[in-house]
């Protein structure tokens, strides 16, 4: 019966909390890493913030689980929830989100993300983690929050679009420019270099 | 120090409430892969706060409360979009060089402000009714625009078919002082002696012919003379139906009023596309008429007196009228 949970989607975890809340703690385990990993690329930088932070989420999501819709995926709607709450610590706290993304293994999705039209020149410069994390934090936030989502956390247009509630056809417009506007901020480093 | 916090406000950490039952199923529920700090304190927190998942009627309400907020505002939408279709249907453009200098100053003054910002106030609300549904961020703002104005144009032109843009603007005039309904600002334009306009209903005539005694909107008694009418425009002011009659006023103080055309009080949703052209017909012909009579009697007044003397005959006034030059025939 146990292994059997392990097996089960989140929309049936989610039918069984509703009768019993302790399965919740499968959810909470499923979404704790992602979830915290996603708050510090989005800048929640302190563990205890994190916890604090995920905490929160998590309660909402309970508090909130009628309002999960089965057509829609249980993934984006919680981050789109983390995402709200990540937002509400920087407006409680009055302070600019400071990007932390460096993380292993990282590299090559810092490669994918600045590629597109001339990439192979980009390639040709080798790029580095630490050089594409500065150009990221000097993005405007809507463009840093669909590359994250994007090429981090490896969602869909249809995801990214459910998670910052914004039109699907808005999700491809704003990666193509957030790399085109990443490449051309590594482009003006380059050339200052 | 927030963990802390959160510690305090928690009665089962803190042992307040300790229940060894949740905790058992907890532990039975999350048994296979060790629990983390996380699950642990949420878990706790939803037993000791008594966290429950809202009501699923609350969602479902809030959900089908904002599709019908975004139903009313695409009804009221066609409200003012049928009522637009009557106003711009039923101005009455066939004569809009009798009360205007140019067709554009005409659609200023009739066009239906208050409807046209109901409309744009009620596109923008379903807008935002919309963007708030489950699925409404995901369209386009063109999409969703275009879509709320396309319901509303399409229910406007089902409520004009069936004579609620009329309806509308006619209870409103009478019910709401304020209001400048079709009828109101057609007898406003009409309404207007010193500019040669008046709107009313005929009562009586003289032995002549020549003199007919005319009550206009305002209850004023007119004496309207008649020498430049034709037999058509007799029959039609003599009728006793509402008319309204184009000249000039020859004498306020007596209140005299030199008639050079009689046209049908139309309105409201039975005047055809038609009657509006057999009405614009008339009145080109009409002042046709009266400006190739001005030109007859201009030529014989050149060829028997010359130009020096004002013009002797009593018939040619039609002709001198603004509206003559404003038809630029």
């Amino acid at each position: 019966m146990q292994e059997n949970v392990h097996d089960m989607t989140d929309a049936e975890i989610i039918e069984k909390t509703l009768d019993d809340q302790v399965f919740f703690g499968h959810i909470v385990m499923r979404y704790e890493e992602k979830l915290s990993r996603y708050m510090q690329r989005l800048g929640v930088r302190s563990r205890e913030d994190r916890q604090d932070v995920l905490q929160e989420v998590f309660i909402k999501v309970y508090r909130n689980l009628h309002a999960f819709d089965a057509t829609f995926s249980f993934s984006s709607w919680v981050y789109r929830i983390a995402h709200n709450e990540a937002i509400s610590l920087y407006r409680k706290k009055n302070v600019r989100p400071e990007g932390h993304l460096i993380d292993e293994g990282d590299d090559r999705v810092f490669r994918e993300m600045a590629s597109g039209d001339g990439a192979e020149e980009l390639y040709d410069k080798e790029l580095n983690a630490q050089r594409v994390q500065e150009a990221l934090e000097q993005l405007e936030e809507k463009y840093r929050d669909v590359l994250i989502l994007r090429f981090f956390e490896h969602m869909e247009y249809e995801e990214i679009s459910d998670v910052l509630k914004i039109p699907i056809g808005s999700v491809g417009t704003l990666i193509h420019r957030g790399k085109q506007r990443l490449r051309k901020i590594l482009n003006t480093e380059h050339l200052r270099v | 120090m927030r963990k802390e916090k959160t510690r305090q406000q928690n009665p089962v950490e803190s042992g307040h409430q300790t229940s060894s039952v949740f905790n058992a199923r907890a532990n039975k529920a999350v048994s296979t892969t060790k629990r983390t700090e996380l699950v642990t304190s949420v878990l706790k927190r939803i037993e000791g706060e008594h966290v429950v998942p809202s009501s699923k009627w609350r969602f479902v309400c809030t959900e089908y409360g904002i599709w019908a907020l975004w139903a009313l505002t695409v009804v009221i939408g066609a409200l003012s979009v049928a009522v637009m279709i009557f106003v711009g249907g039923h101005a009455r453009f066939a004569l809009y060089e009798a009360t205007h200098d140019t067709a554009l100053s005409f659609f200023v003054e009739v066009l239906p402000y208050i409807w046209i910002v109901v409309f744009v106030v009620m596109t923008v609300l379903a807008y935002v009714n919309l963007r708030h549904t489950k699925r409404g961020y995901r369209y386009q703002v063109y999409h969703v625009v275009i879509s709320s104005v396309v319901f509303s144009v399409v229910g406007g032109l089902v409520l004009h078919v069936f004579g609620i843009g009329s309806l509308i603007d006619t209870q409103f005039g009478k019910r709401m002082p304020n209001y400048q309904s079709m009828e109101k600002a057609e007898i406003r334009m009409w309404q207007a002696p010193k500019e040669g306009r008046l709107v009313g209903i005929f009562s009586a005539m003289d032995e002549t012919d020549t003199l007919y005694v005319f009550t206009d909107e305002a209850g004023q008694v007119w004496k309207i003379e008649t020498l430049e009418l034709r037999d058509r425009d007799k029959e039609l002011l003599s009728s006793g139906y509402q008319v309204r009659v184009l000249g000039t006023t020859t004498d306020a103080a007596q209140y005299r009023f030199y008639a050079c055309g009689v046209f049908p009080w139309m309105f409201g949703k039975d005047v055809s596309t038609m009657d509006i052209r057999e009405d614009r017909k008339q009145f080109v012909a009409r002042m046709y008429e009266h400006m190739e009579t001005r030109k007859r009697l201009l030529d014989i007044q050149r060829e028997t007196y010359g130009n020096d003397i004002p013009m002797p005959f009593v018939e040619g006034k039609c002709g001198e009228l603004a509206v003559m030059e404003r038809m630029k025939f």
